[in-house]
């Protein structure tokens, strides 16, 4: 076991003295963690929160598919006018796991970051006068849960642990699979790290930066006990001693209630016999990626390694590691409480549906559901609507509504080349520009490249100057293959989906 | 330990076990384009020059970090693969200085790239200064592609002093310095190995340059 301390929340200890590091305060922190300057520097370098000079005050337009679809230029233009006067620089942030609320804005003093949302073309206006917005949000609101989700509440009690063999039994006959996306199934995530010998990990992946889901934000802020539930749960299969639940970094109150709840089922006894660390994400989309990770939470940039070794064999500090999504976790404690059967008799699964839809929200639905029943469960008829975006930035656009009856389930998408992924659909409305979405896309994965791999660091700007473009054709192909099949990880590989599939299922739509 | 029969371009290879798909093909005769990999610093898998089918598998993998199975069968030059080695290049040209890399001239060459068929550079890398701030080398690193050799020779690979630091992401990503100091002012004891991994000639000695400019005049 590596019992020495954690590079980055060193870092950030130093970070809330002023809102920004002194080359000292790096170096101590450096001789804390031991390791060498040169990695805390580049840890610096890389995350963007760790400034080195002191910060002006920033507003940030908040960027996500659904402000792009609507009136994204007219609120940055607006943002871009009003920010001098207020003595402050004007710049966007992506996808907050705001788009049910949306549009949102980011006032970032120092290390102090307020959200408000919605915000209006005069609210933004008024920012010049010294005035704030009117609905400041500290946490998604609850009521977005919008319909009788069984993993809405934590179980009272907690589940007890079954045994390893009894529940990784469950969870293989319950058909649970990895719910951030990749659908992995998760039993044999289980048995892989409980049959490796020595020291292991449980690492939760709080890092929700899709653009477009908000469901694991909606779990952390309103029901991390479940979450928590079913990381211990896991961690006793695994034969894990130690677990550390990673959020999202811009998710503040994700992260300040992922830690009461922690507090609070330490002081229960719960976690009796494990280690658990609620720790502080890089903020960066490429920290989602399991390898990256692990990379983060030892303190180095956030770089998704080669595989194999996967985690399961070499993970946090060259130890066997489970990572799982937050949504897995509380599905595995929802296993650990009421059994597989009960679970495939429901199989429930959470979807994040924004943009035109009259109740955008969270909302429990069984796999396979059609979309438009999805849909319609949202408020959204399928009159109005041209098309979503499924699985978020890595997803890809289906048009309505020819996609109306397409089972949201594990396999059935694939046979169109689509996935369920973290469960994200936006919905457009016949009026909007799909092509700005996709544009959006493009300077997001620009902007998210760790610039490890040459495809993706050289690829991704161009994609997003070709997109810009509204560039069609075989060249662009080219492109979209390279990322696709040269990239290192998912994110390079995923980045031009969307895009493809818009220009294969919409081409001569509004362009 | 037996050998690791596996096809490679359709010659049968008998390779030596945990040997690399990379190094199993060279000594067949088949050279796989690389950049980025080194074998004295491990470095490995970040320009995707090297990858390769393997029947059965889903995406190409990198050959210089993809050990042999038996009996696996793979292909080092198809169509599939020369278009995206041609892609990567093209964008590699466009965006860096490759005037004293022959290497990567070669594969230019070789993959027929237009780099050209892009439009404009948008990575700023062409506007980099030179950082001339020790007695022995110019760090220009207008020539640099990042594949970072020079960083795992100074660090983890081979030296452990640990004088250079990856800076910044995406295309943005460049080596530097700890705290960005003068490299006389970090762990650097001038050892000249980060200079002799170079493959771009974005670290090249003084006495070099002074030879060349000499040579021109």
């Amino acid at each position: 076991m590596d019992d020495r301390p954690l590079l980055l929340p060193l870092l950030d200890e130093a970070l809330t003295r002023r809102g920004w590091l002194e080359p000292a305060e790096v170096e101590a922190a450096a001789r804390e963690a031991r390791v060498p300057l040169a990695q805390a520097w580049e840890a610096v370098r890389f995350y963007p929160r760790y400034r080195t000079e002191p910060a002006e005050k920033r507003l940030l337009l908040v960027d996500d598919p659904v402000v792009r679809a609507r009136d994204f230029a007219r609120l940055w233009a607006e943002l871009e006018d009003a920010a001098p006067r207020a003595e402050a620089r004007a710049g966007t942030v992506y996808s907050q796991g705001l788009e049910a609320v949306g549009p949102a804005l980011v006032i970032e003093e120092g290390a102090r970051w307020r959200v408000f949302a919605p915000v209006q073309v005069a609210d933004l206006r008024a920012l010049a006068v010294g005035k704030l917005p009117p609905h400041e949000l500290e946490t998604l609101p609850a009521e977005l849960a919008r319909n009788d989700g069984v993993l809405f509440e934590a179980p009272d009690p907690l589940p007890e642990f079954p045994g390893a063999d009894a529940l990784i039994a469950a969870v293989r006959d319950a058909g649970l699979r990895g719910l951030g996306g990749a659908l992995f199934p998760t039993w044999r995530k289980l048995e892989a790290v409980r049959s490796a010998a020595g020291a292991k990990y449980v690492v939760v992946n709080g890092d929700e930066s899709e653009p477009g889901n908000f469901k694991d934000r909606w779990l952390m802020e309103h029901n991390p006990r479940l979450v928590w539930a079913g990381a211990a749960l896991a961690a006793r299969a695994v034969g894990a001693r130690t677990v550390y639940f990673y959020v999202r970094g811009e998710y503040p109150a994700a992260l300040e209630r992922v830690e009461a709840a922690r507090t609070a089922l330490e002081g229960e006894g719960y976690f009796e016999g494990l280690e658990t660390h609620t720790f502080r994400g890089g903020g960066l989309y490429v920290c989602g990626e399991e390898s990256a990770l692990l990379e983060s939470l030892e303190g180095r940039r956030a770089e998704p390694r080669l595989k194999p070794p996967y985690p399961a064999q070499a993970g946090l500090f060259g130890r066997p590691t489970l990572v799982n999504n937050v949504e897995t976790l509380a599905h595995l404690a929802w296993i650990a409480a009421h059994g597989a059967e009960a679970y495939r008799e429901r199989r429930p699964k959470l979807f994040s549906i924004s943009g035109d839809v009259a109740r955008p929200g969270v909302y429990e639905l069984p796999l396979g559901t059609p979309l438009a029943e999805a849909l319609e469960a949202a408020g959204g008829g399928l009159d109005g609507l041209q098309a979503v975006l499924m699985g978020g930035a890595a997803g890809t656009f289906l048009r309505l509504p020819d996609a109306a009856e397409l089972p949201l389930d594990f396999e059935a998408p694939k046979l169109s080349g689509d996935a369920v992924g973290p469960g994200a659909l936006v919905a457009f409305g016949a009026d909007r520009d799909l092509w700005a979405v996709a544009e959006g896309i493009a300077a997001f994965f620009a902007h998210e490249s760790c610039g490890k791999c040459f495809p993706c660091s050289l690829g991704t700007p161009h994609l997003h100057a070709a997109v810009a473009r509204r560039e069609r054709g075989p060249q662009l192909e080219e492109l979209f293959l390279a990322l696709e099949q040269g990239s290192l990880c998912g994110l390079g590989q995923a980045a031009p989906w969307a895009i493809r599939s818009l220009i294969r299922r919409f081409e001569g739509v509004r362009t | 330990m037996s050998k690791v029969p596996l096809v490679i371009d359709g010659y049968l290879v008998q390779a030596e076990p945990g040997e690399t798909l990379l190094d199993a093909a060279r000594r067949a005769g088949v050279e796989v384009p690389t950049l980025c990999h080194h074998e004295r610093t491990g470095t490995r898998g970040l320009c995707r020059l090297c990858v390769v089918e393997v029947e059965g598998w889903g995406r190409p993998v990198p050959a210089c970090a993809t050990e042999v199975q038996p009996n696996l069968v793979v292909r080092t030059e198809t169509e599939a693969l020369a278009d995206l080695r041609r892609v990567v290049l093209e964008l590699l040209a466009l965006e860096t200085d490759l005037s004293l890399d022959t290497g990567t001239q070669a594969l230019l060459e070789r993959y027929h790239a237009r780099p050209e068929r892009w439009g404009a550079p948008l990575a700023a890398r062409r506007e980099r200064e030179p950082v001339q701030d020790n007695p022995f080398f110019v760090r220009d690193y207008a020539k640099c592609y990042t594949c970072r050799r020079c960083i795992d020779a100074c660090g983890e690979g081979v030296q452990g002093v640990w004088a250079y630091a990856t800076t910044g992401r995406g295309h943005a990503a460049v080596p530097g310095t700890p705290l960005d100091l003068p490299l006389p002012e970090t762990p650097c004891v001038f050892c000249g190995n980060c200079v002799q991994v170079c493959p771009t000639g974005a670290l090249t000695p003084l006495a070099e340059l002074a030879a060349a400019e000499g040579g021109d005049a």
